[in-house]
């Protein structure tokens, strides 16, 4: 679970130590009371070529896992679920041109977008990078299992 | 592998509208149950992914004079064509349950798998290709999309039994698409083209559904159980059904999610609809859609955006639009009427 550098890993996926995760692929990074969300690396890579990405609007009231986001992939589209209640500040329009930079650099520009902290207790349900690697390596290891043989 | 109990639907014509309203009640259901719905579109409409921009992909003026809708599904993809004769199926199941893999590619494998085995068994040589096509001698006869949302797969598709492929290019956007709708003959196919070719009779929908129907419970293993929608997953499915209907989310599911102004003027069998977003006292966005001219309003509301959202500047916008289209009125509708509606509105 731990790469050569310490870092958080499952598999070739990397698990900053410094975010905060959903068990939807969701990471989130919480500071000065806001919080900047994207897709984790193992997420992007499950969902591999994202060609199209839907944001939210700045102004928008979102309530804790309803549908704020959403990307088109090899033909499906996933939608990104709120990980807490609160504003939208900033969205990362970048991507509508390039929504690529997901797959490229999902923890850095690949952002999706800010959301302003209305309850700071939801963030309590948020996993660390520890139980997030934990809960992912389950998934995995469930997945190869179904499919050995 | 304890061998799971799914529910089965078995729904035959269905509107499209209402058919991915069902979907979405059943699958933001708290009672949740892995689900599997045959059924065909109740008339002929042409199907959209989430992201199909629907000026670049289809012939507005053919749709619109063939009476031939366009509803977007929330799952992704490109556009197709549903009508009777088009077998088509919806399979709703928890992301997280065992039978369904997570991976999409996997679990297209899987479910696609159960297409592909029902056609063999009708004598058709088919083949999964192209991650969520399958195809009969290289050409394609069913397509496949899938939606992660909710906690849920949603994944449906369809698979042509006949198919009138002449109509479903000419209401494609030409202009734009023109070497993949001249390549359409070679690449796509249909069931009882096929099987004619080999000398067998032409199934119908019914004839056809226990062939799939048999390759479901056996590739998932699992077993279908008939249970009816109740009155109230009917009304949660008609409730949802209500986006699809409506023009801000077929043209433009960004004007849908903003919008603050909707508005409907019925005068006799005129209808009007309007939908907007205003920021700031401009119009930011705008979709004016009818049951008349609708390519002319269409084209009117690319006009209005960025205008102040009054009358002093709506009014020559309106009035040049009927001047350069050599227009006195549309169906005795005037410039006066169509900007005291625009404006009724705005301000509604």
């Amino acid at each position: 679970m731990f790469g050569c550098d310490g870092k958080m890993m499952v598999e070739d996926f990397v698990f900053p130590e410094d975010f905060l995760y959903t068990t939807k692929h969701v990471w989130v990074k919480v500071e000065n009371g806001v919080a900047k969300v994207g897709i984790t690396s193992l997420g992007q890579s499950l969902a591999k070529g994202i060609v199209h990405v839907d944001l939210p609007v700045v102004g928008q009231t979102v309530k804790r896992n309803e549908t704020v986001a959403s990307f088109e992939t090899i033909k499906a589209v996933v939608k990104v679920q709120a990980p807490f209640s609160g504003k939208i500040v900033e969205v990362n329009h970048i991507l509508l041109e390039k929504p690529e930079i997901i797959n490229k650099d999902p923890y850095g520009d690949g952002w999706l977008f800010k959301i302003n902290l209305k309850n700071k207790a939801e963030i309590k349900k948020l996993l660390t990078a520890k139980k997030a690697s934990k809960y992912y390596e389950k998934m995995l290891k469930r997945e190869k299992e179904k499919y050995a043989g | 592998m304890q061998v799971e109990d799914w529910r089965f639907l078995n729904l035959n014509l269905i509107q499209l509208e209402k058919l991915h309203g069902l979907e979405e009640a059943l699958a933001r259901s708290k009672k949740f149950k892995p689900t599997v719905i045959f059924w065909r579109a109740s008339k002929p409409i042409l199907t959209m992914g989430y992201f199909t921009k629907v000026e670049e992909k289809l012939n507005l003026k053919k749709c619109w004079e063939y009476g031939i809708k366009f509803v977007r599904r929330i799952s992704g993809g490109s556009v197709g064509p549903l009508d009777p004769n088009i077998f088509s199926y919806s399979l709703i199941v928890e992301e997280k349950n065992p039978v369904i893999p997570e991976s999409i590619e996997e679990s297209y494998s899987l479910i696609c798998s159960c297409l592909v085995d029902a056609l063999k068994k009708i004598g058709l040589k088919a083949n999964l290709s192209n991650l969520s096509d399958v195809l009969i001698d290289g050409k394609k006869v069913s397509g496949n999309a899938q939606a992660r949302v909710w906690g849920k797969i949603i994944q449906h598709g369809f698979v042509y039994l006949d198919l009138d492929l002449e109509t479903f290019k000419s209401l494609l956007n030409m202009e734009k698409l023109k070497e993949k709708i001249l390549s359409l003959d070679k690449r796509v196919t249909w069931v009882n083209r096929e099987l004619k070719k080999i000398g067998k009779k032409p199934l119908t929908f019914e004839e056809f559904k226990p062939y799939v129907e048999k390759a479901f419970v056996k590739n998932l293993n699992v077993n279908f159980r008939d249970e009816p929608l109740t009155i109230y997953e009917r009304k949660k499915a008609n409730f949802y059904s209500k986006k699809f209907f409506m023009d801000d989310w077929n043209f433009n599911p960004n004007l849908h999610k903003i919008a603050n102004v909707r508005f409907s003027l019925k005068t006799g069998k005129n209808l009007i609809n309007i939908s907007a977003y205003l920021e700031n006292k401009t119009i930011k966005e705008i979709l004016i859609t009818s049951n008349f001219y609708p390519e002319k309003f269409f084209e009117l509301s690319q006009n209005l955006k960025n205008v102040p959202a009054d009358e002093k500047s709506i009014k020559p916008i309106v009035c040049k639009f009927f001047e350069e289209n050599g227009l006195n009125r549309l169906n005795n509708v005037t410039v006066d009427t169509i900007v005291k509606v625009i404006m009724q509105g705005i301000r509604w």
